[in-house]
């Protein structure tokens, strides 16, 4: 997967044209990650402090 | 029935948050969308967005100069308290803003300055009804910066979005939602998240007696 991405001009010099769109998945995906990781860890803590000695 | 409200949001800061919010998700429908193969004519739709996002932002730093509000936005000690108390350490109440809203409030501000400051540079090599396109104003290799700039944002800007969305949705963090509509957050939500010596709101007026 490129992070950026390149063409080029009418003389054949190499130009730079921005980021690389196929990252929006990336992104998307660590947003998704983040949210999957605290929703089970709330979901998960009310049990763990429970189950903890003396609650 | 007397009702027990504080007023967190004033309706000139919800209108600022909501046509903010309305703005980038159409910047980013309009910008990334073409991107990933789906075809139709985005350009002017983008530059306008991205204009009234512009005057959003503008308002917004007005306002909050004038009326001294960035006070409850900067950070703190406490912020740094409640980050350990998520470690274990005892547990201490925010002022109006917890640590993890100021860290998105200052995310989102750089995203947008970037974007914004990079979007008003890219206008150039766009026609608009003042000006015809001037693609040669820079160089190849600045406008290429300045779109590694303005797609990076762009990029952030998913993952913020969906995180702000997730985090305001979330049933711990209802009051807040509510209070971001409505302007008001409960008396027992105010005592029980904030701590009244960082943070003394105004009393909501009583939407039965119409009065404070």
């Amino acid at each position: 997967m490129e992070i950026l991405r390149f063409s080029h001009n009418a003389w054949g010099q190499e130009v730079l044209e921005g980021v690389s769109f196929d990252l929006v998945y990336v992104f998307a995906g660590v947003a998704l990650a983040v949210i999957v990781i605290h929703m089970l860890y709330m979901w998960l803590r009310p049990r763990r402090r429970a189950a903890a000695p003396g609650a | 029935m007397s009702q027990d409200r504080v007023i967190r949001h004033r309706a000139a800061d919800r209108l600022f948050h909501w046509i903010m919010a309305a703005s980038v998700l159409m910047l980013l429908g309009t910008g990334l969308l073409p991107a990933l193969g789906v075809r139709f004519d985005w350009v002017a739709l983008h530059w306008i967005s991205g204009l009234v996002l512009v005057a959003a932002i503008l308002f917004h730093i007005v306002r909050i100069a004038a009326w001294s509000k960035l006070r409850t936005m900067l950070p703190a000690r406490r912020d740094l308290e409640e980050i350990r108390a998520a470690f274990g350490a005892p547990p201490v109440k925010p002022g109006k803003y917890s640590a993890a809203q100021k860290a998105m409030h200052y995310v989102a501000s750089l995203l947008s300055l970037a974007a914004a400051a990079t979007g008003l540079l890219m206008m150039v090599k766009v026609d608009t009804p003042w000006w015809k396109r001037n693609p040669y104003w820079l160089d190849a290799t600045t406008w290429g910066g300045i779109y590694v700039v303005h797609g990076f944002a762009a990029l952030c800007f998913v993952s913020v979005v969906m995180l702000h969305v997730y985090f305001a949705l979330r049933p711990e963090k209802r009051a807040y939602l509510r209070a971001m509509l409505l302007g008001w957050m409960s008396g027992g939500d105010y005592r029980a998240q904030h701590d009244a010596s960082l943070w003394t709101p105004e009393s909501a007026p009583d939407p039965v007696k119409g009065r404070h």
